[in-house]
């Protein structure tokens, strides 16, 4: 199968010291890649550059590739086109991710306005459409609901409704389930791993949840002081992780193929 | 001091009420020139014909000062909304990127003496109703600037901007969709305040005669032109004196009430 998203040796320069280092990896469609490591590893900054939402005075370097287009040194203005409508994206904290003042269905829209040309009826249409497949409608939440009448799930919902309006080719997913309890967590992640299987969305998932990394991921990359330390398959870098980081964590969680009694001082402590 | 909302509101709709009400009458049905001269009834006393009596040229002085507040209140709206429109254009920009030459501008308004900039408007405009609206408006746009600046700041820290970002939208796009309505409240109240303090300049402006010339007449002017009956016609001096009060208090009260109902449906909206 051809590859959908390539990265190579890509790495981020803030003002004053490197946050991520020669970092590399493809992902092919309709697979999820899961990203883990510790907090302050660079999986946050990774997923800020491929969407091009650097902050100032950070600078990447290296190559970024959606199929054959080069995203790099993109213009905001391309990026406005690509985001959105190639690439979605959905990160942690539902609360505050949804302007107080304008109604969830209008917000929902929104993507359909900036990315189609369908006209009102059609995107209303579509903006219905969307909020049932992410269950809003059936737990009664209306397209004129404002953001404060809804709980943390169902902003997290409007969140993933707006990031696959355009069936995305990408979905880049920061930790986007932590916030959920564990029944909306599996109701989300069942809805993009449905999108994964029948419209061959690639996503990029975050998580520092190994269960939910193990249960649903293709293939794993292990992240330690913005570098890479390991990648593989799931079931290889849970069942045989080569690298003594990707071991120490895999002992820390209830979820490594052996799990050994450890300080956590030596997660941190282990060599690179 | 905290009031409820509504009585902020209602207070401040009573009292330009009273003033507005029959300012907007009179100037609908008499037009917005001074009311005509009649030496015949000079000093006139209060009676049904002339319900606050007649002024040193028999002139009746409700509505002389009425359509003096007319006037005031017309320069006032135009010269805030130019300042708003104009700041708030401003502020965006230099929210959104370093504009070190739109907030130095905005200093330098704020460092100058207002009479001395309406001075230089009125020499090289001579004194007209354009000088003056240019003037107040000048008052008001660099505390305009900064606070559209500020506001739009705290707006494009908050995670919806980045949410938008990704969905796709650009900055101007953002400006218009999210950060403008989120900041027109605040605009709102501050428009409503400013205008409090625009009357305020206009009646100074009049007062020194760098204000609109006459014949229109004009609370500063109007105050100006009876202060040398204080003693002997006190009534001359007060009435102008009092419309001003209770125009700038009634929008300085609505401007309150304003801010403390979109405070509340803010506190209701966000998380």
């Amino acid at each position: 199968m051809s590859s959908l998203f390539h990265v190579r040796n890509l790495s981020v320069q803030s003002a004053d010291r490197p946050i991520l280092n020669d970092v590399s990896f493809t992902l092919e469609p309709g697979k999820i890649l899961a990203i883990t490591g510790e907090s302050g590893s660079g999986k946050s900054t990774l997923a800020l550059s491929l969407m091009g939402l650097l902050p100032p005075g950070f600078q990447a370097h290296g190559s970024i590739r959606l199929e054959e287009t080069e995203l790099l040194a993109r213009s905001e203005q391309d990026w406005c086109r690509i985001r959105g409508k190639r690439l979605g994206m959905v990160f942690q904290e539902p609360m505050t991710a949804l302007n107080p003042t304008r109604r969830i269905g209008a917000q929902i829209a929104d993507t359909f306005r900036l990315h189609t040309t369908l006209s009102r009826h059609d995107i209303r249409t579509e903006t219905r459409t969307l909020m049932e497949q992410v269950g809003l409608s059936e737990s009664g939440v209306s397209e004129r609901a404002y953001p404060h009448q809804l709980s943390g799930g169902q902003r997290q919902r409007v969140l993933l409704a707006m990031a696959l309006a355009c069936q995305p080719d990408l979905l880049i997913a920061d930790e986007f389930t932590t916030a959920l309890d564990v029944r909306t967590q599996a109701a989300m992640m069942a809805l993009v791993t449905r999108r994964c299987e029948t419209q061959g969305m690639a996503v990029l998932m975050i998580s520092h949840d190994l269960g939910l990394v193990r249960r649903h991921a293709d293939h794993v990359l292990v992240m330690k002081d913005g570098a890479c330390v390991e990648q593989g398959t799931t079931a290889s870098v849970f069942d045989a992780p080569q690298h003594p980081y990707t071991q120490a964590l895999l002992a820390m969680s209830l979820h490594g193929a052996s799990r050994t009694p450890l300080t956590p001082l030596s997660v941190f402590t282990a060599p690179s | 001091m905290t009031t409820h909302p509504n009585r902020a509101l209602r207070a401040g709709g009573i009292l330009l009420g009273i003033v507005l009400l029959p300012a907007t009458l009179i100037a609908l049905f008499d037009g917005d020139q001074a009311p005509p001269i009649d030496v015949m009834h000079r000093y006139a006393p209060l009676s049904l014909l002339h319900p606050l009596g007649t002024d040193p040229f028999g002139r009746d002085i409700m509505v002389h000062v009425l359509t003096g507040a007319f006037n005031s209140v017309t320069i006032a709206t135009i010269s805030v909304c130019l300042a708003t429109i104009v700041g708030t254009v401003l502020g965006l920009i230099a929210a959104a990127r370093p504009a070190r030459a739109i907030l130095g501008l905005a200093d330098l308004g704020l460092a100058f003496p207002p009479v001395l900039i309406a001075a230089l408007l009125v020499t090289a405009l001579g004194a007209s109703a354009i000088g003056e609206i240019l003037a107040i408006a000048l008052f008001g746009l660099p505390a305009q600037i900064r606070i559209t600046r500020q506001a739009a700041r705290s707006i494009l820290i908050q995670d919806y901007i980045a949410a938008s970002r990704l969905a796709g939208r650009g900055p101007v796009s953002i400006m218009r969709r999210h950060v403008l309505p989120n900041i027109l409240p605040l605009l709102t109240v501050q428009a409503t305040s400013s205008l409090a303090l625009a009357i305020l300049s206009d009646a100074g402006l009049s007062y020194l005669g760098l204000g609109a010339p006459p014949p229109r007449p004009d609370l500063g002017r109007a105050l100006a032109s009876y202060q040398i009956h204080i003693f002997d016609h006190s009534l001359l001096v007060a009435i102008p004196g009092l419309t001003i009060m209770l125009l700038v208090l009634g929008f300085n009260m609505l401007g309150d009430g304003l801010r403390d109902a979109l405070d509340a449906l803010h506190e209701e909206r966000t998380p």
